[in-house]
């Protein structure tokens, strides 16, 4: 009788909310047309926010990695932990919210998802976000879907980028899980170019003079941007700090793009330092750190970079 | 001789002996119409319930401190007390108060505790409360054994210790059982493990956790000679843990559990591993701020019955690699799904929920029968239900293979529909100790104990009337009153009129009151059948339990 009431109420929800059978294949392979979040849809459908927008997935043995960029708020969240929702309900029997979905055998679901700090535990949210992850790295399948938002975030800028290229770079040629990596650093749409299974994809957005428009629908290709300054404005973030950041980034990405600073990260670490001093570390001994201002600083920091490519 | 100021007073003693063996449960103490704690339990208690903490003379030379709560409203504090994770030893009085001396023989006669509750009231209509057992076995192997009460079914597994708290994480009991030889390092982890996550914990002597002994009672409850047709055999770290399980279980029920029908051995990779930050990253059944929704299981869960969304929710948090059963649910669904399309809208699942409607938790309820302690509205909504069943089982098809089965099981067994139709008042009252739950015409003995109640006035007149043309006396009258009971009054100038079997009561003024051995047997008869009838009704009611026995394996297939 429970099982009764159980596929009736699944049965149910499959009309009322208009869900489709999922296929079951042999082969490993994750493909959804037009999936939602469920539980995301019903909130909006209640509070009459707007419609979800359905996302197609493909993933493969060809494809096993996404790397997932696009402004914070985005959907970045929603749309991995609806591939992740709409696996566990097919394979507990249910179907799914989507237009079409096949399945390949799957034998774990990974997630390392946001984190509040663990203060009983006395763990800090790194730490906890490094251990969920080592725990994933270890148990991971090329079976297992895997999801990893926002890795590296607990840490300093270049830590949590190592970090999060060194990850997505064993969950692609070690484990081989299905990895859907959801990461701010724009960096890591590098990663794509050198590991075939990994393409990009990003949640769009629109701006319309200042303000943002989140289309929450994913496209191929890395983010252009980050719309960090106008989520912080969406967000009610007081002018001045505003205008601030606005100018500090306007004077950051001239900078970038006139330097074309970004790391490759995925080349092959550098091999060990000579041990005879480079004219970088003469450079560096001529530097009095605390005579400095902090133009002055990074202006030095410059000059020791302009430096250090010329003789390597 | 003893200094009496220093002995403990006759009812204390009998206390203390009893508290001994329940060194760790809240021991409540039945006195009269009031359950008691007394000394620390009566301090935790307050504190706990917000109870008033008093004073009850002297023991042993100190203060007896005392707290109380009403005998009819102790389900409530029960469930206080549980949610808070404490364990309830309910001591009832099992001795007659009128023949006893000193304190009347009490005894503890159930354990109440997180994981093994059956009570409808106290458990949560969608939650299941799950007892677990773990063995620290050698080389480095532990076992499992857990089940829930209001299920009959136990499940075993063995794991590597290390994976051992992912074991219990991702079961989730309510409580714990572990043994007192464990080492002091998976201690302390069970216990850390406990203090996050609100897990009460049991401790067991270590001889309970035996390979032997529970290989021995599973093939008991089981009536097996082996435990291979359920592919459980050669797991003697599970067998241990189930051993201090089904102890476990038994000495909190206080009888045996009859109810117990199989055995499922999980094993490591038959399901799909969702560990637990995947559980709380995708809102399975709780949200991120430990809300109960809005999350997948809220969202999915439209069942009529709490077993439905039991059912489902196990469904949820343990799906199978193996994709042949959910495979097989999704052509449920769309067979279910089929004639949605009709004008008037409704396939075979409405009409199958719309008889789901109003059915009871068989489930608990056959559990509680197994038990033994299925109230009488319990046992009612059991018979309204099994009535229901044979229309859904016509409303399956049976094209689909699962849903044929599914018909079958929903056979009621006829026999058990009957005796239960038969015996059950159709209001019946909500204890057996109130009486008027039993059936009129399925006892001929308390029909007419109850006859007597209501037809006191028809036996007197037709007593009075037969009297009159007996002797003769015009004015004679049957009476009553509470001081001399039922009396035949004759006026003063009738009195020589009276024949010889009267005998007399009292005089009064102008008239004499008698009373015949007629009306005397009536008389003991009337002012007895309210006791009677209530003692006859309990007996009934334990019969009917026993009769029920034997239905209790089909009804929890029939759930």
């Amino acid at each position: 009788m429970a099982t009764l009431d159980a596929l009736c109420a699944l049965t149910e929800r499959s009309l009322t909310l208009n869900w489709v059978a999922p296929q079951f294949v042999k082969d490993p392979c994750i493909v959804i047309e037009g999936g939602r979040h469920p539980v995301v849809q019903a909130r909006l459908d209640e509070t009459s926010a707007g419609a979800f927008i359905a996302n197609d997935t493909r993933l493969g043995p060809r494809q096993r990695m996404q790397v997932i960029t696009g402004p914070n708020m985005g959907g970045k969240s929603t749309y991995m932990r609806q591939i992740a929702v709409i696996a566990l309900l097919a394979s507990m029997g249910s179907y799914v919210p989507a237009s079409s979905c096949v399945l390949g055998p799957i034998d774990a679901i990974h997630t390392r998802i946001g984190a509040a700090d663990d203060l009983a535990n006395a763990q800090s949210t790194f730490m906890l976000e490094m251990l969920e992850a080592a725990q994933i790295l270890h148990a991971a399948t090329p079976n297992s879907l895997v999801l990893m938002d926002e890795i590296g975030r607990g840490t300093s800028t270049f830590d949590g980028l190592a970090l999060a290229s060194a990850i997505a770079t064993h969950l692609h040629d070690k484990t081989q899980s299905f990895t859907l990596f959801a990461t701010h650093y724009f960096e890591l749409t590098e990663f794509p170019v050198k590991h075939h299974g990994a393409i990009n994809v990003h949640v769009s957005a629109v701006e319309s003079g200042r303000d943002i428009v989140f289309l929450h629908a994913l496209e191929a290709g890395p983010a252009s941007k980050s719309y960090g300054v106008q989520v912080a404005r969406l967000a009610g973030m007081p002018q001045a700090v505003l205008n601030h950041a606005r100018h500090t980034l306007q004077a950051l990405e001239s900078q970038a793009s006139a330097h074309q600073a970004q790391v490759d990260l995925f080349a092959a670490p550098a091999l060990a330092e000579s041990p005879l001093s480079s004219p970088v570390e003469d450079a560096l001994a001529g530097i009095d750190p605390n005579a400095l201002s902090p133009r002055e600083a990074l202006d030095a920091l410059y000059q020791l970079k302009e430096l250090s490519k010329k003789f390597t | 001789m003893p200094d009496k100021t220093l002995a403990p007073t006759p009812m204390m003693a009998q206390y203390l002996g009893l508290k001994a063996d329940f060194p760790d449960t809240l021991l409540f103490y039945r006195m009269g119409d009031f359950y008691e704690v007394f000394y620390a339990d009566a301090e935790k208690a307050a504190r706990l319930l917000g109870i008033t903490l008093t004073q009850r003379g002297q023991s042993a030379g100190q203060a007896v401190l005392m707290a109380g709560v009403p005998f009819h409203s102790v389900e409530t504090y029960l469930a206080r007390l549980i949610k808070l994770g404490e364990s309830v030893a309910i001591c009832e009085q099992v001795g007659d108060v009128a023949t006893s001396k000193g304190p009347v023989e009490r005894k503890v006669v159930r354990v109440v505790t997180p994981g093994t509750l059956t009570d409808l009231e106290l458990l949560g209509e969608k939650t299941e409360a799950l007892l677990l057992a773990v063995h620290q076995g050698q080389r480095n192997r532990c076992g499992l054994a857990w089940m829930s009460l209001t299920q009959g079914e136990v499940r075993l597994a063995e794991c590597a210790s290390e994976e051992l708290l992912d074991w219990i994480a991702r079961i989730d009991p309510g409580e714990l059982v572990f043994s007192a030889g464990v080492t002091a390092t998976l201690e302390a982890s069970i216990r850390n493990l406990a203090q996050q996550s609100g897990l009460s914990l049991a401790v067991r002597p270590d001889w309970q956790f035996d390979s032997g002994l529970g290989l021995r009672s599973l093939l008991q409850h089981l009536q097996s000679a082996s435990l291979e047709p359920w592919q459980a055999q050669g797991l003697p770290q599970a067998h241990a843990a189930a051993s201090a399980l089904l102890h476990y279980a038994e000495h909190t029920q206080g009888r045996a559990l009859s109810h117990i029908h199989g055995v499922r051995v999980h094993r490591p990779h038959e399901l799909i591993d969702l560990p637990a930050p995947t559980r709380r990253n995708l809102e399975l059944t709780q949200t991120l701020r430990g809300e109960d929704k809005p999350t997948l299981f809220s969202l999915l869960d439209t069942c009529i019955t709490g077993m439905g969304s039991r059912q489902l929710k196990a469904w949820l948090l343990a799906p199978p690699r193996e994709r042949q059963v959910p495979h097989q649910r999704h052509q449920c669904v769309a067979t279910l799904r089929a004639g949605a399309g009709q004008a008037d809208g409704t396939g075979a699942w409405s009409v199958l929920r719309e008889r789901l409607k109003g059915c009871a938790d068989v489930e608990r309820i056959n559990a509680r029968v197994a038990l033994r302690q299925a109230r009488p509205r319990e046992l009612l909504g059991l018979v309204q239900t099994l009535e229901k069943t044979n229309s859904l089982a016509s409303a399956l098809d049976s094209q689909n293979t699962l849903l044929a089965t599914l018909a079958q099981a929903l056979q009621a067994p006829p026999v058990c529909i009957e005796l239960l139709r038969a015996a059950i008042h159709p209001q019946p009252s909500a204890l057996v100790r109130d009486g008027g739950v039993i059936a009129d015409g399925f006892d001929a003995q308390l029909d007419e104990l109850r006859a007597i109640q209501t037809n006191c006035d028809g036996f007197l007149l037709d007593l009075e009337l037969r009297e009159r043309a007996r002797t003769g006396i015009g004015n004679l009258r049957v009476q009553f009153n509470k001081v001399h009971g039922f009396y035949i009054e004759v006026t003063q100038g009738q009195v020589d009129k009276v024949p010889d079997d009267y005998k007399r009561r009292q005089t009064l003024k102008n008239a004499e009151r008698f009373i015949t051995p007629e009306l005397k047997a009536f008389e003991d008869k009337a002012l007895s059948a309210q006791e009677r009838a209530l003692a006859r009704e309990k007996w009934l009611y334990e019969q009917l339990l026993d009769a029920l026995q034997p239905f209790v394996p089909t009804l929890s297939q029939l759930a």
